[in-house]
């Protein structure tokens, strides 16, 4: 039985195979995308007479991949060389692969099926989803870091004004701050208008600014909270790595 | 009326019959991009059209969008070219795109214009 039959037979017949080129079989499996179309798998055999084989996509997944999403920075390179690495793939010129000897075909096309499953899934790092995630992880920031802050969210600091919130009001040594999250110039021109509203009524507090993407904000809106609030941060990395230092140095003055 | 589309064009270098050229449509008001149609070659099987590999056309479908799948989930099989020029040439018509010629030139040459019937 030659390792196509016996890989056949672990499929339990729900397999076939088509020469694409000659010794470059293209695995056909009920593996399909979210269009319809069919998981590119393929099967090359390596050597003189070996019985190793590579389970490759010559490149297939990374190309519809770039139909919405491009691996082109930095940190998107590493987030697609941490799915290869975690899942046993390697990757050559856009080349996903994994190598193994034909007695351990039948787990390897699971795993690469699996692997190049989860490099299409990279799409879902869209910026417009991640964005959409900004609020829930600065208040996972704020609840599993500031605790001796008692964070309180949702604040009116105004009781007559409910149309002016605060994302989260921390207290410590009797300092009162309030800590807003930005992602869009709504929210900005909002959070200006109460700044100045609460400084006209003379609260006593600090105001503090989360910035999804600080450089995205119109410049006018930038300026314009810039003058409002007391302090920014650029990026939730930036209040990540920074907040706490800050608000010592705050409550502690 | 302001209306942003995208089109994309990818060819794998190792299979030429491995191709898509693709239509989004960009919102204005809400993230994320549409795939309205996309042309492919015979790169495999679809589950609407098991066993065989076919050149085929995925087309964007309201009963796709309302049920949360990919919008470009239906496919169709297509006779309409049978290689990427050809499938560029016939993309490019379908989308109507404004001086394709000049944006493409040369790109409808060689399109024997045969119709179904025509062929013996």
């Amino acid at each position: 039985m030659n390792f196509l039959d016996s890989l056949r037979s672990q499929f339990n017949d729900h397999v076939a195979f088509r020469e694409r080129r000659p010794g470059i079989q293209q695995l056909i499996a009920p593996l399909f995308y979210e269009d319809g179309d069919m998981v590119d798998i393929y099967l090359e055999l390596l050597g003189n007479g070996g019985d190793r084989v590579r389970v490759c996509d010559f490149g297939m997944t990374l190309m519809r991949l770039s139909y919405s999403f491009d691996v082109d920075t930095p940190n998107k390179e590493r987030i697609f060389q941490r799915i290869l690495s975690e899942n046993q793939l390697r990757e050559e010129s856009g080349n996903i692969f994994i190598e193994t000897d034909m007695a351990s075909l039948y787990p390897a096309v699971l795993q690469f099926a699996q692997g190049v499953a989860k490099v299409g899934n990279m799409r879902l790092f869209k910026r417009e989803v991640i964005a959409s995630l900004f609020y829930e992880m600065l208040q996972e920031f704020v609840e599993d870091h500031l605790g001796e802050y008692h964070p309180r969210p949702n604040e009116l600091p105004l009781p007559d004004r409910d149309d002016l919130e605060v994302d989260f009001l921390l207290e410590r040594n009797k300092r009162i701050l309030y800590l807003f999250g930005v992602k869009d110039p709504t929210k900005a021109r909002l959070i200006t208008i109460s700044c100045l509203e609460f400084q006209r009524k003379r609260l006593p507090f600090k105001s503090m600014v989360v910035h999804e993407d600080f450089e995205a904000l119109p410049r006018k809106d930038r300026t314009r909270l810039t003058s409002a609030c007391d302090k920014q941060f650029p990026s939730l990395d930036d209040f990540r790595d920074n907040a706490l230092r800050f608000l010592e140095r705050e409550v502690e003055a | 009326m302001g209306w942003k589309f995208h089109v994309f064009m990818r060819i794998n270098e190792k299979f030429q019959e491995n191709f898509s050229i693709g239509l989004e449509y960009v919102p204005s008001d809400e993230p994320g991009n549409i795939v309205l149609l996309r042309f492919n070659g015979p790169h495999g099987e679809h589950v609407l059209y098991p066993h065989h590999a076919h050149y085929h056309i995925h087309e964007a479908k309201v009963d796709a969008i309302a049920a949360g799948l990919k919008p470009e989930r239906y496919a169709v099989v297509t006779t309409d070219y049978a290689s990427y020029p050809e499938a560029l040439a016939a993309f490019l018509r379908r989308i109507n795109l404004g001086d394709a010629d000049r944006h493409f030139p040369g790109v409808f040459q060689g399109t024997l214009g045969l119709k179904e019937g025509d062929r013996r």
